[in-house]
């Protein structure tokens, strides 16, 4: 924090110039995330497509979206499950389910055997051949997330991963399909870039499908 | 934090090789055409980023008087409807979990995880009364509630700040272009998002709550923080308080922190971090 807010730390305490640095601060972030998403466009844009065409396949044969993620990664994956599901009654809608809401199964898991087989186990009880695994790290080192992967595989599913920094250990695996990568050193930066990724692949699905997203 | 990352440090090859392959293979002439869609994508993006960027300062105006609340001892409540759930959950982990390592707990909690309850006040008073309920039982003056309403399932969220606001809460709403112009004054701090694009707007929101969470740490330890340096700084424990608080004396001046992780007693000499003792001397 230091680093990123130089002034604040010399001492002296002059409210109008801590809300002056403030204010440098959050502009100075609002162009980071701008040259971040530009700079995912740029590495990723085709295999986003390619990605959303796949997803739309699976959908069409009868395959769920089971969608997973740590902390913040798990709203995401909740987020993007929440799209599948509903985005208005004119709008297509597929069946996708978050493995992190399920607060009884994950503490029952964690609390019996350890979080590393969160995402895994649940996979191995509740996914299909023709289903879809989706995950989210900012790290990309989420041993629950490594395990899950290798898990949806054996399964014969499709296997989404998105991760930050350089990719993390989800870019040594063999058991993706895709991968996402944000590159940033800072989690939230990663996080704000992600939620642009999913939102996208659910708007191009919608699109497979003759639709325009709502809002669009 | 690792080292600043370049692209270049990440080759096609660490991506799996069925992508790379089917990028050049017969199905090129449609992904191409379907990448432009992405790239519309994209920069649907922008301007409502560009946007928040020259609006900065309702967004530190917000985190400043958060900081407030929260040095004199009140917790945050979030909470929203559909993807804003998302976000409210989102909120409170940020603050209870900080991502960055040393950064003290805040108090925050999401209204919507409480499914039982939400159900039940749901099917009895309808959903639009179930933030007001929830934020009737729970919240106390010095809190901050930080709803979230995008598109127009926003009945509740609105709801739940006129009641939070009634009970002196501080009120900030998290919103579209939509309700910004409809229902301006309905919050203490209104931060809006210029676009009718729900899912873009979702993605400001995360941007503005990471950043009001950076900011409210910025506030709160200019305005008292002596133990918020790199190191733990030790203080004699002068006063317990209720809710595992102490006031500790230290060699610059006192401080209200955090016993919860030891049993320290009146004259104990306790190691301090971050408003959070890790040991008794």
């Amino acid at each position: 924090m230091e680093s990123l807010y130089p002034f604040l730390y010399e001492g002296a305490l002059d409210p109008a110039k801590v809300v002056a640095e403030a204010h440098r601060s959050t502009v100075d972030k609002m162009r980071e995330i701008i040259d971040l998403r530009a700079e995912v466009l740029a590495r990723s844009d085709g295999l986003l497509a390619e990605c959303a065409k796949d997803l739309a396949a699976r959908f069409r044969a009868g395959g769920r979206l089971l969608a997973f993620g740590n902390g913040g990664s798990a709203t995401d994956a909740a987020d993007l499950v929440a799209l599948f599901m509903y985005q208005g009654a004119d709008v297509v809608s597929f069946p996708a389910i978050s493995l992190s809401s399920d607060v009884a199964v994950l503490t029952a898991l964690a609390n019996d055997i350890g979080v590393e087989v969160m995402f895994a186990r649940q996979l191995a009880a509740l996914g299909k051949p023709a289903d879809i695994a989706f995950g989210l790290s900012t790290s990309g080192n989420s041993e629950n997330l490594l395990r899950a992967f290798d898990q949806a595989r054996r399964a014969g599913m499709m296997t989404v991963g998105v991760s930050g920094y350089d990719g993390g250990k989800m870019a040594e695996l063999e058991s993706l399909d895709y991968l996402f990568i944000t590159p940033s050193t800072s989690v939230h930066r990663i996080q704000e870039a992600q939620t642009t990724i999913y939102h996208v692949l659910a708007e191009l699905v919608v699109a497979e499908f003759g639709q325009s997203p709502v809002g669009t | 934090m690792s080292s600043q990352v370049s692209s270049s440090q990440v080759s096609s090859s660490q991506v799996c090789s069925s992508q790379v392959s089917a990028r050049h293979g017969a199905g090129e002439q449609v992904i191409r055409a379907a990448a432009s869609d992405v790239v519309l994508a994209f920069e649907r993006r922008l301007a409502p980023a560009l946007d928040l960027a020259e609006h900065a300062s309702d967004l530190v105006a917000a985190a400043r008087a958060m900081a407030g609340r929260f040095a004199a001892g009140g917790k945050l409540i979030a909470f929203g409807t559909g993807a804003a759930s998302t976000d409210a959950q989102h909120v409170a982990v940020e603050f209870v979990h900080p991502v960055i390592v040393g950064k003290r707990a805040l108090p925050a909690i999401s209204l919507n995880c409480d499914v039982a309850s939400l159900t039940a006040i749901a099917a009895d008073a309808g959903l639009g009364q179930v933030f007001a309920h929830q934020l009737a039982k729970l919240a106390e003056p010095a809190d901050i509630a930080l709803g979230i309403a995008v598109g127009t399932d926003r009945s509740g969220v609105l709801a739940g700040l006129r009641t939070a606001r009634a009970a002196g809460l501080l009120t900030v709403a998290l919103t579209d272009a939509r309700l910004a112009v409809s229902e301006d004054g309905r919050a203490d701090h209104l931060l809006a998002v210029r676009s009718a694009d729900p899912r873009v707007v979702k993605e400001i929101h995360v941007t503005i709550y990471h950043l009001l969470w950076e900011l409210v740490h910025v506030f709160i330890e200019q305005a008292a923080c002596i133990t918020c340096s790199d190191s733990a700084v030790p203080g004699m424990v002068v006063a317990l308080l209720d809710d595992d608080l102490a006031v500790i004396e230290t060699s610059a001046g006192q401080e209200e922190v955090s016993v919860a992780l030891v049993a320290a007693r009146v004259g104990d000499t306790i190691l301090v971090h971050a408003g959070e003792a890790i040991a008794v001397m």
